[in-house]
């Protein structure tokens, strides 16, 4: 009896455990784990924005503007977690959203009372603490919440309150320095709305054509101020719009329906990526970067949450970053810089991270991300 | 392949080596004060210490930093006497170790386990084999592990209900993989002290 007992229970456990060879392979993993080299910034930061100007001199908006300059392999940063003076932010005040346009940076900032304003920076070396110059927006209040630069023009997303609610606007300028603003028209604020419903979420542009989107619709403009909707596809709720002048490619990531991306300058949609699927959890994409590749096939994306994906335009894929054991691989990538080789990500809450890549698209050999 | 011989062997040794576990005892340095029907609960507590993976030869807990720490492990454990000297029982187990980056691997077996004590009383020293399903997690990856635990125990007689002691166990842990290449087996060590109530 008790041997039968003794036997059953040998055998359960080994069905079971028989059963569950899987494909997860943890002490294997475990085995080649590195420790995530760091560097002097905050792992904790959320950045709003990176600007690369000249080449190995980065910028980067996270509350407090950051400038590293990297020399050999390693970022020297000011400042850094060690030192909580602001010299590259104006006095007091938080930046959200940043852009490289012209000679000049542009930022949107808070005060901590909630005050919204704009600022050009010096000339390079840039700073919006000396020799900034603070400009008016479109609207009065405008809370700036988008900051993108095309070739030709800056273009500013900001939401003003409007009763009880906020409205978004669309504003560019080809000289905004001085303050020559003029407000996108989209097919809502035609008809008399105040402004869109949702914020701008970006701008990209090929040419004389724009895109940007709101919500879940993509509007697209071959003359400027005015936008029309394009109802190519039903995009669900978009995070972002990218474009490639070099391979007239533009890119929609979106909330929940993965990655839709035009070959041929915006005229035709016909490519789709659905999104990725983890366990029960649906990936949103955020943004788009790249080519990283040079035969400029490659693009990294950044996720709401599951690290970066590379997309491959020749395969129609995409895959995700597969380094389980770093905090990049959980984190939600905003922003990505591209500096010849070097590829910076800038995540929410997760910090600033900065790799090698080989010209394939992928991590050049004997490097690993860092967490800067 | 490679996993399911292995799993085999492992299933005939098993099997085979129960009846040891399940034969009557007939003697022992002295007289066991329990008998048939009688039952045990254990609470532990203690520390876990990562040894090495086979094939691979990696010692845990060696470099700076080390893949693994040194981690804590905690078990409840019930048990009934078949005989005046051998129980039989179950084991629930929850231990944590944390890898150069501070990851978590977190392992919660369900163990079947059989003891013979040897009583010196007023000490008494069983000695255990168990054998299970391992839950492991870490980050996003999960398994479903062979365990394999043998071990010793030393504890004081405190009176008919209470004893008190430690306990030593090696965890033999079997990931196997889909992929053979990747199949790991780990070896980690448990020392913990218990409380352990007779009912």
């Amino acid at each position: 009896m008790k041997s039968r007992h003794l036997r059953l229970l040998a055998l359960l456990a080994l069905s079971l455990a028989a059963l569950a060879a899987c494909s997860d392979a943890i002490y294997s993993t475990i085995e080649t784990e590195k420790k995530t080299a760091t560097n002097t910034l905050s792992q904790t930061l959320s950045v709003f924005g990176i600007a690369v100007s000249p080449a190995q001199t980065y910028y980067v908006a996270a509350g407090a503007i950051f400038k590293g300059v990297l020399s050999g392999t390693t970022v020297s940063w000011i400042p850094n977690a060690s030192d909580s003076t602001r010299p590259w932010n104006p006095p007091g005040l938080l930046c959200n959203a940043m852009a490289l346009y012209g000679t000049n940076l542009f930022g949107g900032f808070v005060a901590q009372d909630g005050t919204p304003s704009l600022y050009m920076s010096s000339a390079s070396p840039y700073s919006f603490n000396s020799g900034a110059t603070s400009l008016a927006t479109a609207s009065a209040g405008e809370q700036v919440t988008m900051l993108g630069a095309t070739a030709a023009n800056l273009f500013v997303g900001g939401a003003t309150l409007s009763g009880n609610n906020y409205v978004y606007q669309l504003d560019y300028s080809s000289s905004p320095g001085s303050v020559a603003w003029t407000t996108a028209l989209f097919p809502e604020t035609i008809l008399g709305a105040p402004g869109l419903a949702y914020p701008l979420v970006g701008v990209a542009n090929l040419g004389t054509t724009y895109w940007t989107a709101s919500g879940s619709t993509l509007y697209t403009s071959t003359g400027l101020p005015t936008f029309t909707a394009v109802t190519a596809q039903s995009w669900g709720t978009i995070n972002g719009v990218f474009a490639d002048s070099a391979n007239n490619r533009v890119f929609v990531v979106t909330k929940s329906n993965g990655i839709y991306y035009s070959t041929d300058g915006g005229s035709t949609w016909p490519s789709h990526i659905g999104a990725d699927v983890v366990g029960t959890a649906t990936v949103g994409y955020l943004t788009v970067a790249g080519p990283v590749d040079s035969g400029g096939d490659k693009y990294l994306v950044g996720s709401d949450g599951f690290g970066y994906y590379t997309l491959s335009i020749s395969a129609g894929t995409m895959s995700r970053f597969g380094d389980s054991t770093i905090a990049l691989y959980s984190a939600s990538v905003s922003h990505i810089a591209l500096d010849g080789a070097n590829v910076l990500l800038g995540t929410n809450s997760k910090g600033l991270w900065r790799a090698v890549f080989d010209g394939t698209g992928a991590l050049a050999s004997g490097q690993s991300w860092i967490n800067e | 392949m490679p996993s399911r011989v292995a799993v085999a062997l492992v299933l005939a040794l098993a099997c085979a080596s129960a009846p040891a576990f399940a034969a009557d005892n007939t003697g022992g340095p002295s007289t066991s004060q329990y008998s048939l029907g009688d039952q045990t609960m254990s609470i532990n507590a203690g520390v876990f210490l990562p040894l090495f993976l086979l094939p691979s030869g990696v010692i845990l807990m060696a470099g700076s930093p080390p893949q693994l720490t040194p981690g804590a492990v905690g078990s409840l454990s019930w048990a009934a006497y078949v005989a005046p000297q051998v129980r039989i029982g179950i084991d629930l187990s929850g231990n944590f170790t944390l890898s150069p980056n501070s990851n978590v691997l977190l392992m919660l077996p369900v163990v079947g386990k059989a003891s013979y004590i040897f009583t010196f009383y007023p000490f008494e020293v069983p000695l255990t084999f168990g054998i299970g399903a391992n839950i492991v997690k870490y980050t996003s990856l999960s398994t479903v592990d062979l365990l394999l635990r043998p071990g010793a125990g030393f504890y004081w007689i405190f009176n008919s209900s209470w004893s008190f002691g430690a306990n030593l166990n090696y965890w033999f842990d079997m990931q196997f993989n889909t992929d053979p290449s990747k199949s790991r087996y780990g070896s980690f060590l448990e020392f913990s002290l218990s409380a352990l109530y007779h009912f």
